[in-house]
């Protein structure tokens, strides 16, 4: 049985700093890592590829790299054809650190066909600057096999698990045109929440598009089901009234409790916003590190 | 307190109750015939120009609510049928997975003609004379239509449209359950297609006494958001030379970027297969069919919180601006008699140099002018219905939040909270013009927003340079471009910045037939709700100011300002403007 690790390395340098602690807790013998042609920040991000390499070599790890372009169609197939190597008694760790949400379901996806369980690794960042996060953004897109099961005779409603860009909120709704959008704001104060995703704001952006029903609900997406309860709870009031669309732009461990929901849920769409410019400077080092089991089945908790 | 609504709150049309479309819709007689008759149509506007109000206020639904209210015979000769495209299904991307060409065309085909059939029996659905012929539909017609679309779903006759729905909705719930299943190729093998689900189902309906001459309005709203297989088939339809039976009403936010070809490889021709007609007005004078609408629209919403009196009553002017306009005109009648004897020249003379008087006397130190009255909320709005309600919901939402504020003695906002307000929403346009584009629009780059604020501010220098000039046409706030075939790849760069603007609705396009035959000039209009932060004009004139592709392009690359013929008189852009000794 082999012991697998799937990463995807940026330039940020959480990247590499929690590698060596998850190879040698999890006994990683085999890594996947996941590298675009064209990647952001490109010289950071092939700096940190050129250290997992040699951290690898030097303990006889052995690495499959996976190749993906800027086009969102391969992608899609490119993840699902790179994991037909993997049996099915290996043991597969995805850490998500710094993996794009589109990535971290589509790899869901496909080892959910074969595997009932996942290991998932996060390591949040010591800290994030205040200066802007990403620009460049292209159209909101579902996710290819996630679009839902869209029912005619039901209104939308727009679920977003808010970050600290409250641009990308306006820029989901005004996309979507819902007629209902519920906001998920990260609870608490970790790097300076309260202030930097602030529920007013984003209530206002949706406002000027003359949006008027909107539901705000506090998550934490750091608490022990990473925010699941609240998520579920919303899918199981609104989902008789309305298609419900699922994006999450807030902490990354939103994005396993969403796929969760949609595990159970598989009326409901996954929408995602790809970014073609983020700021190399919008965290620092390396802090907590979050670990969990994922059932890739629904087990009616 | 008992909350106060705002009534300059503008909720997306798809979002409003029936009820308040017919409250809120003013009804333009020009759109209304187009949309109402059997011909192809293509309604083109901006996001908040009123294309979805437009549609859903001619959709049945509505106009047999209107027919019911007036307590009149309803009118069955033209159904029209609502079918919205900005809907999750519309934006699933799963064809793309399929191998074959024609199997992406067979999906999305499929897809789209169930959102059609669910829409005409949803709409028919509600109609109660509808329901009532229901019992002309015989056993003969319902197996036949199952024959045709190869099913042994029960439509009873009495149920016939709710059927109809629950049909579509298992159809579509089929397809999506076996399209989004894991493996690329994953397709459903029996898909609907315009003739093999419309056609057949319209032919039943003729069996409806009331139906039996009915001509449907299929209205696509928001088709811009259909991908580009649902389009050529769209297109396919549009040449289809029958329209006793259907025609289709589509609006679409570009015209320009609608790909006209159809899925056979043909294409589809203006005048010949479908007309077009553009949203966006630009004449805003007191006469002008848009000011009589916005007028119309502001005193029905203040006439829902029991306010009854004129727009312009309620939006005063500022006096001071008044009395200098005044004298300015003053100024300019001294001026035009030194140069003219006849009556109709002066007059003309006052009419086009008086307000250019107004900035040019103001100090330059002085503060930018106060922008009140409700010709100026008319002027600032660009033609838009949404940019005329933004300031005046936030007016109301200023003096709704004062301490000792009475609705029953309300009668005005204040010149000075409509300055305020309106340099605040100015200002607050700016901010996202200089955070950059980029980060709002998807597929700009931050060079391209950077290069766009630059483009901008640059405009608004050479604007106010013409302003302050002693000019033939100092108020021009529309620019052409000049020498696209000559520069072609500084206007592709250009063409993709003033589109970007354009979605960003900083920018506002109008298409006009020029002087030679056959001829299109397009004119660019900023947004003039940029113009109050830089102090300028928001009224302008029938004037347009011509930039070179060649200027625009270095003054974004170089960040420069354009070219003013005054300071530079061998420019080859404006080489035919003249000057004027006032």
């Amino acid at each position: 049985m082999n012991k697998i690790l799937i990463l995807f390395p940026s330039w940020e340098e959480r990247s590499f700093l929690g590698l060596a602690k998850i190879v040698k807790s999890r006994q990683i013998n085999i890594i996947y890592v996941i590298e675009k042609l064209d990647s952001l920040n490109k010289q950071e991000t092939e700096n940190s590829l050129k250290r997992i390499k040699e951290f690898s070599q030097s303990n006889n790890i052995i690495i499959n790299t996976i190749n993906l372009d800027n086009e969102l169609l391969s992608t899609f197939e490119t993840i699902g054809k790179s994991i037909e190597s993997i049996e099915p008694n290996d043991k597969i760790t995805i850490d998500i650190t710094t993996m794009s949400r589109n990535i971290i379901w589509s790899l869901l996806f496909f080892l959910k066909q074969h595997f009932s369980k996942v290991d998932i690794v996060y390591n949040s960042p010591f800290d994030y600057s205040n200066e802007w996060i990403s620009r460049e953004p292209s159209k909101p897109r579902l996710l290819f096999k996630h679009s839902g099961i869209i029912n005619l005779e039901l209104k939308n409603c727009l679920v977003i698990v808010t970050g600290f860009d409250a641009d990308r909120t306006k820029q989901l709704a005004r996309y979507y045109d819902p007629q209902k959008i519920i906001l998920l704001i990260q609870d608490g104060n970790k790097f300076n929440n309260s202030l930097r995703n602030k529920s007013d704001i984003h209530k206002q952006m949706c406002e000027e598009l003359g949006y008027t029903n909107i539901d705000i609900l506090n998550i934490d997406a750091y608490s022990s089901d990473l925010g699941y309860s609240i998520i579920e709870d919303v899918i199981s009031k609104n989902i008789q009234d309305y298609n419900i669309i699922l994006a999450s732009l807030g902490p990354k461990l939103s994005a396993i409790s969403i796929y969760k929901a949609y595990i159970c849920h598989p009326e409901i769409a996954l929408s995602y916003v790809p970014c073609n410019e983020y700021n190399i400077n919008y965290c620092t080092g390396i802090g907590s590190t979050y670990e969990y089991s994922f059932d890739l089945e629904c087990l009616g908790d | 307190m008992k909350a106060i609504s705002n009534p300059f709150e503008f909720e997306a049309a798809n979002n409003l109750k029936d009820e308040d479309i017919i409250k809120f819709y003013i009804e333009d007689h020009n759109y209304t015939r187009f949309i109402r008759s059997t011909k192809n149509i293509f309604i083109v506007g901006e996001r908040g120009a009123g294309k979805t109000m437009t549609l859903l206020y001619n959709s049945f639904s509505i106009q047999y609510k209107i027919s019911q209210g007036n307590k009149a015979i309803a009118n069955f000769d033209k159904i029209g049928i609502h079918v919205p495209c900005n809907t999750p299904l519309f934006h699933k991307k799963e064809y793309l997975l399929l191998k074959e060409e024609h199997k992406k065309y067979i999906i999305c085909e499929h897809y789209l003609v169930l959102s059609i059939l669910f829409n005409i029996a949803k709409t028919l659905s509600e109609i109660p004379e509808i329901k009532d012929g229901l019992s002309k539909i015989d056993n003969y017609n319902i197996q036949n239509l199952q024959y045709i679309w190869g099913t042994s779903h029960d439509f009873r006759s009495e149920y016939f449209f709710n059927d109809i729905r629950t049909f579509v909705n298992k159809e579509i719930r089929e397809t999506q359950i076996k399209i989004n299943t894991y493996g690329n190729d994953s397709f459903y093998e029996t898909s609907y297609s315009f003739s093999s689900l419309l056609l057949p189902f319209f032919d039943l309906l003729k069996s409806i006494p009331c139906l039996k001459d009915s001509h449907f309005l299929l209205m696509i709203d928001d088709a811009h958001d259909m991908n580009e297989y649902q389009i050529r088939t769209l297109n396919s339809w549009i040449a289809y030379r029958d329209h006793s039976i259907f025609s289709f009403k589509i609006a679409i936010a570009r015209i320009a970027e609608l790909d006209r070809q159809t899925s056979s490889g043909g294409s589809i021709l203006e005048g010949h297969d479908y007309l077009t007609i553009e949203m966006g007005k630009d004449l805003y004078n007191k006469d002008s069919d848009f000011y009589k609408f916005a007028k119309d629209i502001i005193e029905t919403r203040l006439s829902r919180i029991g306010i009854n009196i004129p727009a312009e009553t309620f939006f005063p002017p500022n006096n001071d601006f008044l009395k200098d306009i005044e004298v300015a005109r003053s100024k300019a009648r001294i001026l035009a008699e030194t140069k003219y004897s006849e009556p109709k020249k002066i007059t003309e003379y006052i009419k086009k140099y008086h307000r250019a008087i107004y900035f040019r006397d103001r100090s330059p130190k002085a503060n930018t002018p106060p922008y009140a009255g409700f010709e100026t909320l008319v002027d600032i709005s660009t033609g838009i219905i949404r940019n005329l309600l933004d300031p005046c919901y936030w007016m109301f939402d200023n003096i709704v939040s004062e301490d000792n504020f009475d609705i029953s003695k309300l009668t005005e906002i204040s010149p000075a909270i409509q300055n305020s307000i309106i340099q605040q929403r100015s200002a607050s346009l700016w901010t996202i013009l200089r955070e950059g584009l980029d980060k709002i629009i998807p597929n700009c780059s931050n060079k391209e927003g950077e290069q766009i604020y630059t483009m901008f501010d640059r405009l608004m220098i050479l604007f106010k340079k013409r302003l302050l000039a002693d000019i033939s046409e100092p108020r021009a706030i529309v620019f052409t471009l000049t020498g696209e075939k000559k520069f072609p790849q500084e206007y592709e760069h250009i063409k993709k910045l003033l589109d970007i603007s354009r979605k960003a609705q900083m920018l506002y396009t109008r298409i006009s037939s020029g002087k030679q035959l056959g001829s299109k000039t397009t004119y660019y209009v900023p947004n003039r709700m940029l113009l109050p932060d830089r102090g300028l004009d928001i009224k302008g004139q029938y004037s347009q100011v011509p930039i070179s592709v060649k200027d625009l392009y270095q003054t974004i690359t170089l960040d420069q300002d354009l070219p003013f013929f005054l300071e530079n008189r061998n420019n080859d852009s404006s080489s035919h403007q003249l000057t004027l000794n006032l």
